[in-house]
């Protein structure tokens, strides 16, 4: 119960949040001033760009440009709560309205996310409690150096330097892209695409992650094809990520070796096993769960390099399009759609942090 | 009836020749410590060497911002110490149209530390002023501020700066660096903002106020110094992040479309687009200047966090 009361809350900060999110689209969005939304009408036949222009008339009343900046705003809120978050113009969108590129170009980002942080937490956790239990040994140094140099290292260089390393050894592999055009072909693999204006645009279906897909329709060539376009941005991924982890559980684990209640589990003469699983290494993971928040924060900005560097057609692939192309719907849509997960990410790590410890006031 | 004297406090302006030498002591105290662990002590060297290289480069080189090329002699050359290298690359070769990846990368180091510490240091400013207001006034101030510090840590970082950087529809160092600067200070904010919440119930701050200390005096002289020690790790560890968010941009295509601005992410760029297959090391030498100096950051900070905490000091 008490809980639940807790969630509620959490949910009603998460309000005030969101809407200073939007505010700052918003006024990211109507920076450049009332003459941007005109100017893509605008050519020079049609004589002065302005808002007295009175063939640009219909533009005006459509996005509300002569109202006060705070009726914009409501006009804009109520957009977005019904759908309605513009299109976007840049070549990798194709001119689709921002909500349905965002589910074409999310689950993409999911799957690097998620691959990489299972596998991040799948390597990490074993290996930072074995570095503890064996402080200042040679494999403790070992994994210390790595991981110092795992959060150290900028990703989009380590994306490269995989490649030059991949290439070097299969030069047949070809490993930007999310997808070879060699094995996948929308005539042969209709449900792997959907169709914007003519161009076909991957969009995997039932689960939209291409690996899974493959599986479900049974066609392995795309299968091994998509395993290989996914391992060098993950492990790119999982390097940084990892690095985090490590030293999170590492520095846990020694903390909490430290305690009291560890040297009465040792000294009752409880075998080694319980002792480090359940007196050290639950409370040592403990606070980590706090940590999920930042450390996704850090992975999105990641995946934003990678997918740029590995052209994976991502929300970050489409932001950073989106800038150099100017266009104005992507970079919101983006913008907000990962601010919005970043925050159920967070209200997720604190309501797990909250369940967990039973010593936290709600 | 004896005399009452009441000790005035004195302008908060006035120099303290007694404080700073105990100060200068403290330092040194620190210093002899980080020295003692080796890993520290070599990221100190580290990033002392960096700085150094600013210095060189500020001073003594002439054109320190501006790659020079050499049109006669555009295909990169291997550094002779790589396998089929030649002498007439040097000592780090050369990458695309000419330029001296040595020279380019010594100036590509000023450029990036200049604009990474200046992002840093004035963040830290501009929070730690904004965070101790906040934590000991409380109230409005407060609240507004933390749900402000709530959005911006909402919106993923570089996400932050890439939209607001199309907002302004400019893309050179100086809006990059005011949007930088404009998102680092809620870090700082916050965690002076932590600190001042315990240090203001402590004994000596009720002293000051008993004794008739203003608010902007106590909060100057009395709460701030003892909230700073995070501060400092916080600040040699950001070095290493916002030089690389800094490169990280540059190479995505923030870097005003110049593509002879010595900038390490520019110079990786510029490997690149060499084609870094055939001229590996066109990539792997900048990126490598820009791993050492975060490594090296590290390195300084974690050390500088242990003996700080006094824990630590045995």
């Amino acid at each position: 119960m008490r809980l639940i009361l807790y969630v509620v809350r959490r949910l009603l900060i998460l309000v005030p949040t969101l809407l200073g999110v939007t505010l700052i689209t918003f006024a990211l969005s109507h920076a450049p001033g009332p003459n941007l939304a005109i100017a893509v009408y605008c050519t020079p036949r049609l004589g002065a760009c302005n808002i007295d222009n009175p063939l640009l008339k219909p533009v005006v009343d459509q996005f509300h440009l002569r109202d006060p900046l705070p009726v914009q705003y409501i006009y804009y809120m109520l957009g977005l709560l019904q759908g309605d978050w513009g299109y976007t113009t840049s070549a990798v969108g194709g001119g689709m309205p921002v909500t349905q590129a965002i589910t074409i170009f999310f689950p993409q980002t999911i799957e690097l996310a998620i691959t990489s942080t299972v596998l991040a937490t799948l390597i990490g956790i074993p290996t930072g409690t074995i570095s503890a239990l064996r402080k200042d040994k040679l494999s403790d140094h070992a994994t210390r150096i790595f991981a110092l140099v795992g959060y150290s290292i900028p990703f989009f260089w380590l994306g490269l330097l995989l490649q030059i390393v991949a290439i070097s050894l299969f030069p047949e592999w070809e490993i930007t892209g999310g997808y070879s055009l060699t094995a996948m072909d929308p005539a042969r693999q209709p449900w792997a695409f959907i169709d914007v204006g003519g161009n076909p645009i991957l969009f995997s279906q039932p689960t939209h992650f291409l690996v899974l897909d493959a599986v479900v329709h049974g066609s392995w060539s795309v299968f091994f094809d998509a395993l290989k376009h996914l391992v060098l941005p993950t492990i790119t991924l999982t390097i940084g990520v990892l690095g985090v982890i490590l030293r999170m559980v590492r520095s846990g684990m020694v903390d909490s070796m430290n305690q009291d209640y560890v040297k009465t589990a040792w000294s009752k003469g409880l075998p080694d096993w319980v002792v480090t699983r359940i007196h050290i290494r639950r409370n040592a993971l403990l606070p980590a769960v706090t940590v999920i928040g930042l450390l996704f924060a850090g992975l999105l900005g990641g995946v934003v390099l990678v997918e740029d560097v590995f052209a994976w057609k991502g929300i970050g692939y489409w932001a950073t399009q989106a800038v150099l192309q100017f266009d104005p719907g992507g970079v919101m849509g983006t913008t907000l759609i990962f601010a919005i997960f970043l925050v159920l990410i967070n209200l997720f790590a604190d309501v797990m942090y909250a369940y967990l410890d039973p010593r936290i006031s709600l | 009836m004896g005399v009452v004297t009441v000790n005035r406090p004195k302008s908060i302006w006035r120099f303290d020749a007694e404080g700073w030498r105990r100060r200068l002591r403290e330092y040194r105290l620190l210093l002899r410590l980080l020295m003692k662990s080796p890993p520290a002590a070599v990221g100190l060297i580290i990033v002392l060497g960096y700085v150094a290289i600013l210095i060189y480069d500020q001073f003594f080189v002439a054109q320190n911002d501006v790659m020079i090329p050499n049109f006669n002699d555009t295909l990169p050359r291997a550094p002779f110490w790589w396998p089929g290298g030649t002498a007439a690359g040097g000592w780090f070769g050369t990458t695309n149209n000419g330029i001296d990846l040595g020279d380019a990368m010594l100036k590509a180091i000023r450029i990036d530390l200049m604009y990474s510490s200046f992002v840093v240091l004035f963040g830290a400013l501009v929070g730690c002023v904004i965070g101790v207001v906040a934590g000991y006034r409380g109230g409005l101030f407060d609240e507004v501020l933390m749900r402000a510090t709530d959005v911006t840590y909402s919106i993923p970082f570089l996400v932050f700066v890439i939209a607001a950087a199309f907002a302004f529809g400019k893309r050179d160092f100086l809006t990059i660096n005011a949007i930088l600067l404009a998102l680092w200070w809620p870090t700082y904010a916050r965690l002076v903002r932590a600190q001042t919440l315990s240090v203001k119930e402590l004994k000596f701050v009720e002293a000051a106020r008993a004794a008739g200390a203003s608010d902007g005096r106590i909060m100057l002289k009395h709460v701030l110094p003892n909230t700073l020690a995070p501060v400092f790790v916080q600040i040699s560890l950001d070095l290493g992040v916002v030089t690389q968010i800094f490169a990280a941009l540059n190479f995505i295509g923030f870097n005003a479309g110049n593509l002879f601005i010595p900038e390490l992410g520019n110079l990786i760029v510029v490997g690149d687009t060499a084609g870094f297959t055939s001229f590996p090391w066109t990539v792997i030498m900048p990126g490598l200047v820009l791993l050492i100096f975060t490594v090296a950051v590290n390195l300084f900070g974690d050390g500088l966090r242990d003996v700080l905490d006094p824990r630590a000091r045995r």
